[in-house]
């Protein structure tokens, strides 16, 4: 047996038997499946208006990304672009309260741009309502489509942009015959996942909807589970959604395809040097949405630190930032490892049924809710294990299971294009397993998996909900200490908390990502 | 393709290598007061309760350390994020709770955690409590331990006028914040009072709130938080917000507005759970929650009022509005709320 294989049982048997077992212990408790809901019209129209705004954010997402991804892959001198991707990855978890509360400061009823948009909007400008869930899902979304179009754009090898120069293509028909293959491969997945991220998307919602008129499933479901205590109407809910959102999921990313068999270069070789116009037009282009995404933050930060900065608990904050970071590493290590396993399996070209089931295993978890997997988990295994004691399992746990569709969607298309380039000379050298994977696969994943890394480390540094059923007070994290701040009056000191979170995340994110050359130098041999 | 793996083992891959760095860079300050934490072997009480109610600037350390002092045993916390929470994690956990008192329940709740089962009588005489008239507390089962009034927060310097009533705040042109009351107990305190203001008029009222409302948010931080930017003119908090904003920032342009038609309560709880392996260490701890002590403690973290009487509190204490309370009893809100949500639900989102 191939030692994938004997690694693929178990991690599958996992995966599917945490959502099973959850969904099992939720289905088992007091009433059967309420069925009313579909009789409420206001369903209906919460139905409608999730889908409405998910679809409108997710299309202004990646269509304002495209331009600027182009910009970021081919203008080799842009200033701050690495610190630019890196904070991409911030905007993608900004908590809520920051981000709610620095789009106020610039949109809101007193914001600074507001006076401009008045005049600009005849009928009038507010922040509250469709504009504010818009303008907030593209801030965060946004920034991710960037990074995984401009990376895309960037594994168009060298060879392939001096053989368009050769046959004398350009503009349009370059960008059809060269560019779109490599992009269409993510591009209607990459939309599908924006969609559904904007699809549960909930808080945001709810502050800059301006009332229940707005409001997403999510709500209900929340609603549901936590404040009337009916799993069997959160089940329901959750079946309409894993469905709808799910098989639309399904749907999109079936159009996709890995196009792009060629491998990506790696380092940054020759590039056709973009016309002045559009250069300029390009780094006018970066600018403005870097003003968008650094602004909110940028001008939140004075009044935060000066309202907050003494008053810090320090001590705490540390303390917080230390258990954070050792839940979210461990939880991305196992993110990244299962993603890996399973994207492995599922770019194996000549096991169809098993790479369908390893891809399902893997990206099923985007659909289940997070509060009915963890609350599922929670009450099945509640006689036979302490909580108490062994919540941080779960905790850790959990969280690699939110993180790993992102992590798995993001690895697949390298491990694809590695397995279709490189695997049959690798095998030709009859190297030792372990010794193939130590030496060939991992260096050459290596920027794929490090991306992910960061991703992965982002997400679970945010995590709020998992920790809150599983966790103890005295492993508390960062984003519960910011939750505890917020609800003690400590607006000012939550405030500034948050942004230390992000600044603790940006700094892992720079210690992740970079220069191999110099990472050498450090730490290697 | 030989030396192309030469170089690639040169660059072995750093993923691993450096995720193991910071995990080990971090874990080391951790486990170092992971050792500390192991205490001797005293009774241990097991004390369920809301999050903000543990944390550093919450009532629950050092009513902690006040109890230690003289109980010879060990009071540990468990936190949930909210009362609603706790006591959804008490309905899952059933007869296999740790919980041995149960901390932070609001009135609107008792009903239910009483159908479930979950608590004990508290055995204590309520007469020797010394509990404030207003509350007219008879319950067998649950103890207060604080109370408040929801209310509508303004800034002096921005409305040197505020509204004296609800009628005057829905016929004003205001712009008001409050909280979803699927998901956030101020929320469910307005609904409780508009219906307990208008009664069958109530949709009526809440259609008119419409054009008033700035949002509404999931929780109370993000509402305060919009409020303090200069979001809306008034903001669903509680009568004693400008006690904190007195004391802790020496600030004292946030103020309630008096409403002629009262105020809704919110009372929170504490009872011992039923299936406590220390019963008498929690009464104690009941007990404790009720001394001169504890309640001194409790306004100025918890920032809610004392259910004792006579109990000497700060200055800013005395500057807040003594509003008249209006309701229903907890009965009442069970069996109604539902209806009530989706009469607000659907007269605001038409």
């Amino acid at each position: 047996m191939k030692p994938d294989r004997v690694l693929l049982w178990p991690v599958l048997l996992l995966l599917f038997g945490s959502s099973a077992l959850a969904l099992l212990a939720l289905t088992g408790w007091q009433q059967p499946t309420d069925l009313h809901l579909w009789q409420d019209p206001w369903f209906w129209q919460v139905l409608r208006f999730t889908f409405w705004q998910a679809l409108l954010s997710a299309l202004f997402s990646v269509v304002l990304a495209l331009p600027l991804a182009r910009v970021l892959a081919l203008d080799s001198g842009l200033p701050g672009k690495a610190a630019f991707l890196r904070w991409c990855l911030l905007c993608f978890v900004m908590p809520s309260l920051i981000l709610i509360t620095g789009l106020v400061v610039m949109f809101g009823h007193s914001g600074w741009l507001t006076p401009l948009l008045t005049r600009l909007f005849h009928s009038g400008w507010s922040l509250y309502g469709l504009t504010g869930i818009l303008l907030a899902h593209v801030f965060l979304n946004l920034p991710l489509a960037v990074r995984v179009l401009s990376a895309q754009w960037s594994s168009i090898p060298s060879s392939a942009w001096k053989m368009a120069a050769q046959l004398q293509l350009t503009g349009f028909r370059r960008f059809l015959l060269l560019e779109w293959p490599a992009l269409r491969g993510v591009l209607p997945a990459l939309s599908g996942f924006i969609f559904l991220l904007c699809f549960n998307s909930f808080a945001v919602v709810l502050a800059l909807g301006g009332g229940p008129g707005v409001s997403t499933l999510e709500v209900a479901i929340y609603q549901a589970l936590k404040y009337q205590f009916n799993p069997s109407e959160a089940l329901f809910l959750a079946g309409v959604q894993l469905l709808l959102a799910g098989g639309l999921f399904w749907l999109i990313s079936r159009w996709g395809k890995l196009q792009w068999l060629a491998a990506p270069s790696g380092e940054t070789g020759w590039q056709p040097s973009l016309p002045g116009v559009v250069r300029w037009l390009g780094r006018g282009y970066y600018l403005l949405v870097l003003l968008f995404l650094t602004l909110p933050t940028l001008s939140l930060a004075p009044a935060v630190i000066s309202r907050g900065w003494a008053r810090l608990p320090w001590s705490q904050l540390g303390l917080a930032s230390g258990w954070s970071l050792i839940f979210a590493l461990a939880a991305s290590l196992l993110a990244l490892l299962m993603a890996l396993l399973l994207a492995w399996v599922a770019a194996e070209p000549a096991r169809r049924g098993w790479s369908k089931l390893a891809e399902l295993a893997a990206l099923h978890h985007l659909v289940v809710p997070g509060m009915v997997l963890s609350v599922g988990l929670y009450i099945f295994f509640m006689a036979q294990i302490n909580w108490l004691d062994w919540g941080w399992v779960a905790v850790i746990w959990l969280n690699a299971l939110v993180a790993l569709p992102f992590a798995f969607s993001q690895l697949k298309p390298a491990v694809f294009v590695y397995r279709s380039s490189y695997q049959k000379l690798a095998a030709s050298l009859q190297l030792a397993p372990w010794l193939h994977w130590q030496r060939v696969i991992l260096p050459s994943l290596q920027p794929a998996l490090l991306r992910v890394t960061g991703l992965c480390l982002v997400l679970t540094l945010g995590d709020f909900a998992i920790f809150g059923i599983f966790g103890q007070a005295e492993h508390r994290t960062l984003p519960w200490l910011i939750h505890e701040l917020a609800g003690a009056y400590r607006l000012g000191e939550a405030a500034l908390a948050s942004l230390w979170l992000l600044a603790l995340a940006f700094t892992g994110l720079w210690l992740l990502e970079k220069k191999p050359g110099r990472c050498r130098a450090e730490w290697g041999r | 393709m030989g030396k192309v793996i030469l170089i690639m083992n040169n660059q072995i891959s750093a993923v691993l290598q450096r995720s193991l760095l910071l995990l080990a860079l971090c874990v080391f300050p951790v486990s170092s007061l992971l050792a500390q934490s192991s205490g001797a072997s005293l009774p241990t009480l097991n004390v369920y309760t809301y999050s903000s109610f543990t944390s550093e600037w919450g009532p629950g350390p050092q009513l902690k350390e006040a109890f230690e002092s003289h109980c010879n045993c060990r009071v540990n916390y468990i936190s949930s994020d909210d009362g609603v929470s706790l006591l959804n994690r008490l309905r899952l956990e059933g007869a296999n709770t740790r919980a041995d008192l149960v901390l932070g329940l609001d009135d609107a709740l008792i009903d239910e955690a009483r159908q479930l089962r979950l608590v004990q009588p508290h055995g204590l005489a309520l007469e020797t409590l010394a509990l404030k008239p207003v509350l007219n507390w008879q319950d067998q089962d649950f103890l207060p331990f604080d109370y408040g009034y929801f209310a509508f927060i303004y800034d002096a310097q921005r409305t040197p006028e505020p509204v004296v009533s609800m009628a005057a705040l829905l016929a004003s042109d205001a712009r008001v914040i409050y909280q979803d009351p699927r998901t956030s107990t101020p929320g469910q305190g307005l609904l409780i009072w508009i219906k307990a203001v208008y009664g069958d008029q109530a949709a009526q009222a809440w259609r008119q709130m419409r054009p008033r409302t700035v949002t509404v948010t999931k929780g109370w931080s993000e509402a305060y938080t919009l409020f303090l930017e200069g979001e809306a003119d008034y903001v669903l908090s509680y009568t004693t917000s400008p006690a904190y904003h007195l004391l802790v920032e020496e600030e004292s342009r946030y103020q309630a507005a008096l409403f002629s038609e009262g105020h809704p309560m919110q009372i929170e709880v504490a009872a011992i759970s039923r299936y406590s392996q220390q019963a008498d260490l929690a009464r104690n701890f009941l007990q404790f929650l009720l001394s001169e002590e504890a309640q001194q403690i409790i306004p100025v973290t918890n920032w809610m009022l004392p259910v004792r009487e006579g109990v000497e509190l700060p200055e800013a204490f005395d500057q807040l509005i003594q509003p008249q309370a209006v309701g229903f009893s907890p009965q009442q809100i069970r069996q109604q709320r539902q209806t009530w949500i989706r009469e607000w639900r659907s007269a605001v989102s038409q």
